[in-house]
């Protein structure tokens, strides 16, 4: 490992619609490294889609400003030709979406819709060698390739996720990103489809964005782990970093972990983080958190809280820990 | 706490319809459209205070055929001499009489309709819909014709005619729509909740119910002006001496070479109506259900 | 799906008995004494009862009824009063010519509609969209027959370039097709706008951008064919209500179609005449929701698959009653 794929350098999306704007993603500084599970973990709302659709290049150009640059394998992906970026989108970097039922095209036969991502990165391929590498990838995510011909409402949601999969690792892509991809099914569902993510990520050597709010998961699955809240990551490390309850915390990431059940202590009630997500129109000033922040000083209700704790790998946005010194 | 209180503020309850007009006054389109129909409706009204009937009808003058803007006559005159403003102005109310009552006797008829349909269901809703099927075959245009015919002349039956054409398509859509409410998720929760019928009626029926009727009512009325206007242009429907835009139209008809204001006044004075009620509707729909917004 | 297509079909003489005995009773409501009506001014009990008897009048409605359907199954539509010629003679040789205008109608306005509107859904908006918007709300509110005397004024009378009126050639169809087209144009490219910006945000456009799908084929073969399921709605629709608008096209032109043949009887009070062409134009319309349906089956796999299983009032959403919006 070392080497690194995917940054992301202080990079911001604003929306704006009806004069008001919405600040979805703010000063975001991510990076991905070769063959590296990155988990991006974080409430609904708090940026984390957007951020995927902007390595993506799939956000909406109609009242959307970003700000910052995204690179990946050496190319600057913001500003580039659209014509480029189609070269990359599906066959270096692809991505798994939330919504399985609706993320395919109901007209079409699936084996077609897995045939096309390959002819599309491979126009030379002749029509034989695209259908065996179509029976080869269903049977990669376990579907039976006799089903090619079959329309999505003829498969089950689980077996639809399989084939957004089957469609995204169609090119073995370096960067794969996983936009909830367990959120809409069952729990058994969600084990098998995880499992097989792992499987094929250690298979294809890819690295992985994994966005989600299941730590459970994030567990299982990720080396490094970044959380978001109000459009910023708020704390990041490898797993050990936040998983270790003995290192010290943002408030907001003890807040998730106290809001598990946890099978080890015997508490009665769970300790949920308290209010609601701000907005993205209306995001306060200073910490995007304070106004949820048990130990809220009164230097956070304004100006930027950069990172002030760094140790290693780990790198948290509190002034909690801010040392005089440091 | 004054938290709580901007909270209250902002979530303060406000109608639907106080909503939909919030939406509505930014639109200047809609401002536009909402300013022309109520002037139309105010010359409907007060036509007789602007220019007596007999102006229209009866009174003949000696200055035939005049051009427009000739002193006295803005609009010129007609074969009889009679002035055309006069005649598109006691037209109007023509108009608005024929659009109005027929689009709101129809839709109130098929709303009724549709709403026995969606609630009583079974056979009812069966027979209903058997008939509409095949009522809806017959194109509306040649059933207002037919019916006109069979009729005889005369507002009353014109209105009769039209009403009857609409009562179909309305009550498929509104009875659609009612179908579809009742069957969405959050009407099945306020049953699985215990509310009473007649909650469910006032809290989910009636208000999605309200914004098809009062879209489709509008629609309604500017393609019932328009077909009345048809019908008066083939000779049926309103009489001749009634100031109609169609049958003015349809006068105009043998002057056309030589004096072509006389069908185009009153056709320009009929898209421009049918064309603000339909912006009107359009706007109405924007600001009812801002989900559908700039979609069709 | 073959079984729900003979169904259909099966369907289709009892739905136009329906029809027909709407109809008939409709004409009755009248007053008028049909027999009365061609009497010359002075007649004899005499005449009056051969005339009753030459048309079948002397029997009851239902049994006049009745036997008006015997007949029409014989394409036997009755005697019209006017001319007292065969109705048949009169209408049946007029079907071509409605139906010609109809359909090429349908295909330019296809044609041009179907782009204008994905161009507008896809710039969304845009200048273009907002001309293309104001431009099809106007269009949609000319009367139609107004624009016919509007296009006479200008291209027969003031310029020359085509005949005014009457069937005679390539150049007497230009401008009965053009006032035909526009009013309905600005409908349907507004409605073509709609159905494809309903597609356009749905998941599976962003998947097929995520596969670096060119912009172009996401368009036009990923999101129009998941549109065109409203689009032959629209289309079938359209195509029924110009059957009924031909009616005023082909008075104002000339034309020698249906339209103006019941718009005669009408005038005339001739009933077999209009019972005929109200046939006629309803079999036009249960033609075109038959080929809906159909072309629903071929482009949309999911009704494809309940076809087999379930009737078309099961799938509410996917019936046309809820296209209309």
């Amino acid at each position: 490992m070392g080497e690194k794929l995917l940054e992301i350098k202080d990079y911001s999306v604003t929306f704006t619609s009806d004069k008001v704007d919405f600040y979805a993603v703010n000063h975001v500084n991510l990076t991905v490294e070769k063959g590296e599970a990155l988990g991006l973990v974080g409430e609904t709302g708090a940026g984390k889609t957007t951020t995927a659709l902007s390595i993506m290049g799939l956000l909406s150009k109609y009242g959307t400003k970003t700000d910052g640059e995204i690179w990946f394998d050496g190319k600057q992906l913001t500003g580039m030709k659209e014509k480029d970026y189609r070269k990359i989108r599906g066959k270096h970097i692809s991505m798994i979406f939330q919504d399985p039922m609706t993320s395919l095209n109901p007209v079409f036969p699936v084996g077609n819709q897995i045939a096309d991502v390959i002819k599309i990165h491979n126009p030379k391929m002749n029509q034989n060698d695209v259908n065996s590498k179509v029976d080869e990838i269903m049977k990669m995510v376990g579907i039976s390739a006799e089903r090619k011909f079959d329309y999505p409402h003829q498969f089950s949601g689980g077996m639809k996720q399989r084939i957004v999969i089957a469609i995204a690792i169609a090119c073995n892509p370096e960067l794969l990103i996983a936009d909830e991809p367990t959120t809409a099914l069952d729990v058994t569902i969600q084990a098998q489809v995880i499992k097989m993510m792992r499987q094929l990520q250690q298979e294809l050597n890819s690295s992985v964005i994994l966005i989600t709010h299941d730590l459970g998961i994030v567990a299982n699955f990720c080396d490094k782990v970044a959380i978001m809240y109000g459009g910023e990551i708020v704390e990041s490390g490898t797993l050990e970093d936040i998983f270790d309850k003995s290192l010290p915390h943002h408030p907001y990431t003890i807040g998730l972990f106290n809001s598990l059940p946890n099978i080890a202590e015997k508490t009665e009630r769970l300790k949920p983080i308290l209010g609601l997500t701000p907005h993205p129109s209306e995001l306060p000033q200073g910490c995007k958190f304070h106004p949820r922040c048990p130990e809220c000083l009164d230097k956070c209700k304004s100006g930027d809280i950069p990172s002030l704790y760094t140790d290693g790998t780990h790198c948290i946005q509190c002034h909690l820990y801010h040392k005089e010194d440091a | 706490m004054s938290k709580q209180s901007d909270l209250k503020k902002q979530y303060k309850k406000r109608g639907q319809m106080a909503e939909a007009w919030g939406r509505m006054k930014t639109q200047p389109l809609a401002v536009i459209s909402l300013v022309i129909v109520l002037i139309m409706v105010f010359v409907a009204i007060f036509a007789d205070i602007l220019v007596p009937y007999s102006a229209a009808v009866t009174q003949h003058g000696m200055d035939k055929l005049l051009p427009p803007f000739t002193s006295g006559h803005i609009l010129g005159t007609d074969n009889f001499g009679r002035d055309i403003l006069a005649r598109i102005i006691h037209g109007t109310r023509t108009a608005l009489e024929i659009g109005v009552i027929s689009a709101g006797a129809s839709i109130i008829i098929s709303t009724i309709l549709a709403c026995l349909c969606a609630t009583v269901g079974g056979w009812l809703d069966n027979i209903i819909m058997r008939v509409i099927d095949v009522i809806s075959c017959i194109p509306s245009l040649v059933m207002a014709l037919a019916i006109c015919a069979a009729l005889g002349n005369g507002i009353p039956q014109l209105v009769f005619a039209l009403f009857f054409t609409g009562i179909p398509m309305h009550t498929k859509m509104v009875r659609s729509v009612a179908l579809g409410v009742a069957n969405m998720d959050y009407v099945e929760s306020a049953v699985a909740l215990g509310a009473k019928q007649k909650y469910i009626m006032y809290k989910h029926m009636v208000p999605n119910l309200a914004s098809v009727i009062i879209i489709n009512g509008t629609a309604q009325v500017s393609m019932n002006i328009m077909m009345g206007a048809t019908l008066g242009f083939v000779g049926l429907g309103v009489k001749a001496p009634t100031p109609e835009w169609g049958t003015m139209l349809a006068e105009g008809l043998n002057y056309m070479l030589r004096n072509q204001y006389m069908v185009m006044v009153p056709g320009i004075v009929l898209a421009i109506a049918a064309l603000f009620i339909n912006s009107l509707g359009d706007c109405l729909r924007d600001a009812l259900d801002p989900q559908l917004k700039g979609r069709a | 799906m073959l079984k729900y297509v003979i169904k259909r079909i099966i369907m289709v003489p009892f739905l136009l008995i329906a029809i027909a005995a709407f109809v008939f009773i409709l004409l009755n409501l009248s007053a008028a004494d049909p027999v009365l009506m061609m009497m010359p001014s002075e007649y004899t009990q005499e005449d009056y009862d051969a005339t009753a008897k030459e048309f079948g009048l002397d029997k009851s409605k239902p049994e006049q009824f009745v036997n008006w359907v015997v007949d029409a199954v014989q394409l036997d539509f009755g005697t019209s009063y006017k001319s007292k010629a065969p109705v048949s003679d009169e209408v049946l040789f007029r079907v071509p010519v409605s139906l010609k205008l109809a359909l090429i109608t349908t295909l330019i306005m296809i044609a041009i509609g179907v782009p204008m509107g994905v161009m507008c859904a896809v710039k969304q908006y845009s200048v273009y969209d907002n001309i293309v918007n104001v431009l099809s709300k106007f269009l949609a509110s000319i009367p139609g027959f107004w624009l016919g005397l509007m296009l006479i004024i200008v291209f027969s009378v003031d310029l020359g370039w085509v005949p005014s009126h009457g069937m005679n050639g390539f150049k007497s169809w230009i401008l009965p097709v053009f006032t035909f087209l526009l009013p309905y144009l600005g409908n349907y490219v507004r409605q073509v706008r709609s159905a494809m910006l309903d597609c356009i945000r749905q998941d599976y456009v962003r998947t097929s951008r995520a596969k670096g799908q060119k912009e172009s084929v996401v368009i036009f073969h990923d999101t129009l064919k998941n549109a065109l399921l409203p689009i032959i709605t629209l289309t079938g629709g359209t195509f029924a209500s110009m059957i009924g608008g031909a009616v005023m096209i082909e008075q104002v032109f000339a034309f020698p179609g249906i339209g103006l043949k019941v718009l005669e009887g009408i005038n005339n009070r001739d009933m077999p005449v209009i019972l005929a062409c109200t046939m006629i134009l309803a079999l036009f319309t249960i033609g075109a929701q038959l080929i809906i349906d159909i072309l629903y089956a071929v482009v949309d796999p999911r009704i494809r698959s309940t076809f087999s299983k379930k009737k078309k009032d099961n799938t509410p959403k996917l019936a046309t009653e809820g296209g209309i919006k």
